[in-house]
């Protein structure tokens, strides 16, 4: 089931069109990736999600029902320039932060007493923002978005300012938010922590949807038809390449192994290049090719510029 | 609870918890205290250094006639003494030269050498002694030509001066006291408190609201409440963290003047006594009189701030604070996007 979906919403600036005829449908319980290069309406699209401004057309839908102003309370979000009150002490500032999205001074109390006991950073407490480091801050900020228990969150940009190990701790709480029933919609730019967070992603590109899809299919839809084999012959084998109509691009020798990489003839199945090959090298390895998400992103954006 | 009433709250806490509100709240009125008896302390110190002033008189009328005081005395010399302390003026015993040129009553002028700048006072009592007996010979000459001995004491007489006293008449036909001075005062000081306030405040919101936006915080705080309640909660809070600094002022300004007015009044109700001693005795002295007098214009000043309507005034000054500081406030933060 949907828990949010966005239908047809344009949004246009002074003389440019930030959002143009964008829909997208997120899963209940899913990480859902919003992609795309700078300046393609992602934030756009995000604010709109937050009712921070409003689509010119289009519709909004949480949980099933057109949004409404106090669903405000069900989200939350981590945007990519983010900030606190320097002068406010962390616990006083986390408490009004979680107060202002609705939550009881009680039941935010002991919302947050759980997180920093989590992120053991209880002894911040006290401390003034100014004090702490852009790391700290930003799990705090963390603590903040994810307090009042949200059925939609929006992280963009999450990473950006963690080190790897805290980074990681933050990518084990999203998963682990998402086990516990948050549907969560992901923007970034980074593609390794795409692929290993996303289980949907949409791609915006100059304000319109480009793909969209499950991140498997979509992988499977951009392969290029590459593939790459060992084998423990050192010769070399550009013939016997040729022969079969594949294409070589790349050979490279390490210890007693040869690797190649190269492009399938359309409309080969995998059992087809195998028989080939193996009747005339010894195999050890052979894998199909999957591009990275950065590949996919890169492929996607680049056509859709052509066409323009 | 509210959540407008939550950044209230906060905006309000926030500020007034902060060690500048406090000290600015403590420290102005006995700065502002300060700063208006200081200076008439300061007036009514008398100059004690003992000065002599040379004089050398070309005319030869002033001679005799210029009359020392405790401190400042006058010495006339000869023309070549004079040249001499002149151009060493350093070195002489004398403070300054004073020349009087042979043709001050067509000239109008004389002249006054120093090494160090003259003192204002110096300067104004030479002047006026110098005036007094030019103006006394000048009418002794017209009296003498007119022929009227006592024309002095006649013109003297015509001499008149008119008090026109202000009575407010209140509700009930009863005369109050008024003085349209000091009504004038109290609008201009409070007028001017509230051009302050308002200038301050007012920067405070533009200040906060731009913190906000520097801090980027602006975009998660909007996600959770509407712009209005964030731009209200912030305008009503600091306003009301003007209103409690204005009141703390109230309250110890009251204080310190009542201070003040318990210990000068003190020693006012000891003098008046005296001075009633003194009158059931013959030949009462001067200065007391004197004193009596300023004592009972101070007691006539309090009389007639009591007769304005102190609760209207409390009343309209926090309408007018309240007034400009919301159309101030309002309009900054949206002039500096611009």
């Amino acid at each position: 089931m949907e828990l949010f979906k966005a239908e047809d919403v344009v949004k246009d600036y002074a003389g440019h069109r930030a959002l143009d005829r964008v829909s997208i449908a997120v899963a209940e319980q899913s990480v859902f990736g919003l992609l795309g290069p700078n300046g393609a309406g992602k934030t756009t699209l995000i604010r709109i999600i937050n009712q921070i401004t409003a689509p010119d057309s289009g519709e909004i839908y949480l949980m099933g029902r057109k949004v409404k102003a106090s669903d405000i309370q069900y989200i939350g979000y981590l945007p990519e320039e983010r900030g606190l009150y320097k002068k406010m002490k962390v616990g006083e500032q986390a408490l009004y932060l979680a107060q202002l999205k609705g939550m009881s001074r009680r039941d935010a109390l002991r919302n947050l007493k759980k997180w920093f006991d989590k992120f053991e950073i209880q002894p911040w407490w006290n401390k003034k923002v100014e004090e702490l480091s852009k790391g700290m801050a930003q799990k705090v900020q963390f603590i903040t978005t994810v307090i009042h228990e949200p059925k939609l969150l929006i992280f963009d940009e999450p990473f950006s300012g963690f080190d790897p190990i805290n980074a990681n701790l933050l990518k084990n709480e999203i998963l682990a938010l998402r086990d516990q029933g948050a549907t969560i919609i992901f923007s970034t730019h980074n593609m390794g922590s795409v692929e290993e967070i996303c289980d949907h992603i949409a791609l915006i590109n100059k304000s319109k949807k480009v793909l969209d899809g499950n991140i498997f299919d979509v992988k499977e839809q951009y392969k290029l038809g590459d593939y790459e084999i060992e084998t423990t012959d050192l010769s070399d084998q550009s013939a016997l390449f040729n022969m079969n109509g594949f294409q070589l691009f790349e050979s490279e020798i390490r210890g007693n192994r040869q690797r190649l990489k190269f492009r399938k003839s359309d409309g080969e199945s995998n059992r087809e290049i195998l028989q080939k090959l193996t009747s005339n090298l010894d195999v050890s390895a052979f894998r199909e090719v999957i591009p990275s998400m950065n590949e996919v992103f890169i492929q996607v954006v680049e056509q859709a510029n052509q066409k323009n | 609870m509210n959540k407008a009433l939550l950044i209230l709250k906060r905006e309000y806490l926030t500020r007034v918890r902060k060690k500048s509100f406090i000290i600015m709240t403590l420290l102005v009125p006995f700065i502002f205290a300060a700063m208006t008896v200081l200076p008439a302390w300061l007036a009514m110190q008398d100059d004690h250094e003992e000065r002599t002033i040379a004089v050398y008189d070309a005319t030869g009328i002033f001679l005799g006639r210029l009359g020392s005081t405790e401190y400042t005395k006058f010495h006339f010399i000869p023309e070549e003494e004079y040249a001499r302390v002149r151009d060493d003026i350093k070195n002489s015993q004398f403070y300054a030269v004073l020349f009087i040129p042979p043709n001050i009553l067509s000239a109008n002028r004389a002249q006054v050498f120093s090494n160090k700048q003259v003192t204002i006072d110096i300067k104004n009592m030479i002047d006026n002694k110098l005036e007094q007996i030019l103006e006394s010979d000048k009418k002794q000459q017209v009296i003498k030509e007119v022929g009227v001995p006592d024309l002095e004491e006649k013109l003297a007489a015509t001499h008149t001066h008119i008090n026109v006293e202000t009575i407010k008449v209140g509700e009930k036909g009863e005369s109050v006291k008024s003085s349209t001075e000091i009504a004038m005062i109290v609008g201009y000081i409070a007028g001017f408190v509230i051009y302050m306030f308002v200038m301050m405040y007012g920067m405070m919101v533009m200040r906060g609201v731009m913190e906000e936006k520097t801090n980027r915080i602006v975009e998660v705080i909007i996600s959770s409440v509407k712009p209005m309640q964030l731009m209200f909660g912030k305008i009503i809070g600091i306003g009301l963290v003007g209103l409690t600094q204005l009141l703390f002022w109230v309250i110890i300004g009251g204080a310190v003047i009542s201070g003040v007015q318990a210990f000068a009044g003190g020693d006012a109700m000891q003098s008046v006594q005296s001075s009633h001693d003194l009158m059931s005795a013959p030949g009462m002295s001067v200065s007391s009189v004197v004193q009596e007098q300023q004592q009972n214009m101070a007691l006539d000043i309090i009389d007639k701030v009591n007769s304005l309507n102190l609760w209207m005034i409390a009343v309209t000054f926090i309408f007018y604070f309240l007034g400009g500081f919301f159309m101030y406030a309002l309009c900054m933060p949206r002039l500096w996007e611009q």
